[in-house]
């Protein structure tokens, strides 16, 4: 039997969005993992439902996400996202309507990127940034995914 | 379905670490499309709808019917007592009838199948390398702009065996965690809430659990003590805390050592019995036997009726007089604990007095100096008769 996978809203267009935010998670010990682990519960559980896929790359004070699934769903994530006290100053920097999936495989993989590898895709910069660069920055930085990551099951398993 | 609904559900799962869930696919509708013809996204369109309305009508309204490309997927209200697998038969045999009876949809063939979905994937991500590089930049970030977090205080470990005074041996050691803090040495989680909070917390417990694992791993032998490791009861208490908990016990503890117990402390002992319940559920999840600190003279036995303790670990008031003159309250307490299947270990017996006044009283387990001194090693299993012209 293959594996299912739902249809949360039927009929709607393929969604990607991007945005950069800066982290406010605090210092001290075990903050980070507790907070992260929590986004990442939070991740497996609604994106697999709703079918989202994307990946969350954190360098050390920013975040940048990419979500993509049917547009309904991206942007009914986002409100959550963008209501979450664990970071500020949000900047959406693509929101389009996308032909194909970047990331299929990862309902939300998490990355950690040193600042030389993220400085192409510095968020204080990226306003200016062609939406196909940034695109391209995150997939070649989602080669990595296998390091660390939370792969994308459908609801009942996959 | 809306999204909202899903969301909804989304947060009723929060806690649990995996569901199952139940998969009905239609085998043949590419057969039924040629069949059809023209007329079939019609077709396909009214045998979704009739069987999505069918199933909606056999499951419970706490229960979550998504549909799927070529079928549906069924999850379950994460507190149901049916077996997935008996719901999944159930509701699969249910629809074939209705199949049989119905006109279009005589033809139609079913799967179903029973799926879990974990959160397994998670655990290995919070306890990779990668994640700990992560974690030490977010430090290094933080350290430009916040002040300085309180570190996490340096321990070592100390192992305090538990004597059961009905066999004689000791078979079980609880782990006592000891820091230096300004100088002044201290037990357990001597953490400021100021400090950092239930995140330190969870780390401290994570740092210990690393190290109680350890120290179990080296004295791996058939005739070991079992070994209960202290956690506090607000690193399992929310889910953010307690799934780096999970991942750690499970990197580094789960089925590498046996003879593992953890100790739940700190519990307030006016804790509703749901928030108990699920507490040591947690803790159970992990460890087959759970110890559990408890106050003899202010709990409430009924309120730990579902949470399947096996031993309370009760400190003895350094006044023995106190224990002497509450000696048929504590007589009965522990005679109820009994009756639920749990025993009771008086610990920190200063001096042999508070062991036969724990006799007494009816606890089966004592530990505390007077008993055997704090070994900086786990022992293998021994006899031990403290109240012999031998003992300490
Ligand atoms: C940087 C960042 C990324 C997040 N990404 C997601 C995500 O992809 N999916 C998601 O459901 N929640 C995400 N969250 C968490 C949401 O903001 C919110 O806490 C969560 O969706 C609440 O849902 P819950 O109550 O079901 O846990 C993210 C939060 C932050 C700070």
């Amino acid at each position: 039997m293959t594996h299912l996978r739902p249809v949360p809203v039927a009929d709607s267009p393929t969604w990607r969005l991007v945005y950069a935010s800066t982290s406010l998670i605090e210092a001290g010990p075990g903050a980070f993992r507790a907070e992260i682990a929590d986004i990442l519960a939070s991740s497996a559980r609604n994106n697999r439902l709703l079918t989202l896929t994307g990946v969350l790359v954190h360098n050390g004070s920013r975040f940048m996400q990419l979500l993509e699934g049917p547009r309904e769903c991206v942007h009914f994530v986002m409100d959550l996202i963008r209501a979450d006290t664990r970071h500020e100053r949000i900047g959406v920097l693509i929101d389009e309507r996308a032909e194909v999936r970047a990331l299929p495989d990862w309902a939300m993989a998490f990355l950690t990127s040193r600042d030389k590898e993220l400085s192409h895709l510095s968020p204080d910069r990226l306003e200016t940034k062609p939406s196909a660069e940034i695109l391209e920055g995150l997939v070649t930085l989602s080669e990595r995914c296998s390091e660390m990551s939370v792969p994308l099951e459908p609801p009942p398993g996959g | 379905m809306g999204l909202s609904s899903v969301s909804a559900y989304a947060r009723r799962l929060k806690g649990k670490t995996q569901i199952d869930t139940t998969q009905l696919q239609f085998l043949n509708l590419e057969e039924l499309e040629k069949r059809y013809g023209d007329r079939w996204p019609q077709v396909r369109g009214r045998i979704i709808e009739t069987c999505e309305s069918f199933i909606s009508r056999r499951i419970r309204p706490e229960d979550l019917l998504l549909r799927a490309a070529n079928g549906f997927i069924i999850l379950p209200d994460p507190n149901r007592e049916e077996c997935a697998e008996a719901f999944t038969r159930r509701i699969k045999l249910d629809l074939e009838k209705f199949f049989l009876g119905t006109d279009y949809l005589k033809s139609l063939r079913l799967s179903a199948e029973t799926r879990n979905i974990a959160l397994q994937d998670l655990f290995s991500a919070l306890e990779s390398e990668a994640f700990g590089r992560a974690e030490a930049e977010h430090a290094a970030a933080r350290a430009c702009v916040d002040p300085p977090a309180a570190p996490l205080p340096d321990f070592s470990l100390r192992f305090e065996s538990i004597w059961t005074m009905r066999t004689g041996h000791v078979a079980l050691q609880r782990i006592l965690p000891f820091s230096v803090i300004d100088g002044v040495g201290s037990w357990g989680h001597q953490i400021p809430p100021s400090s950092g909070g239930d995140a330190m917390v969870m780390e401290f417990d994570r740092q210990v659990l690393i190290s109680a694992a350890a120290a179990a791993r080296a004295n791996d032998a058939p005739s070991r003590c079992a070994l209960a490791i202290p956690v506090h009861f607000r690193t399992l208490a929310s889910v953010k805390h307690r799934l780096p908990y999970m991942a750690c016990f499970k990197e580094h503890a789960h089925g590498r050592v046996s003879g593992l117990m953890l100790h739940v402390c700190g519990l307030p002992m006016d804790a509703p019995a749901s928030v108990i319940t699920e507490i040591t559920g947690v803790a159970r999840n992990m460890t087959r036997r759970i110890l559990c600190e408890a106050d003899a003279f202010s709990m409430r036995p009924d309120r730990f009726d579902d949470a399947r303790v096996d031993i309370f670990t009760c400190a003895a008031p350094a006044d023995i007089g106190l224990m002497e003159r509450r000696e048929v309250a504590l007589r009965v307490f522990n005679a109820r604990l009994r009756r639920s299947g749990a025993m009771a270990a008086l610990t920190d017996c200063r001096s042999l007095g508070h062991v036969s006044a724990g006799a007494a009283a009816g606890f089966a387990h004592f530990a505390g100096d007077s008993v055997d001194r704090l070994k900086r090693q786990p022992e293998k299993a021994y006899r031990l008769d403290p109240l012999g012209p031998q003992g300490p």
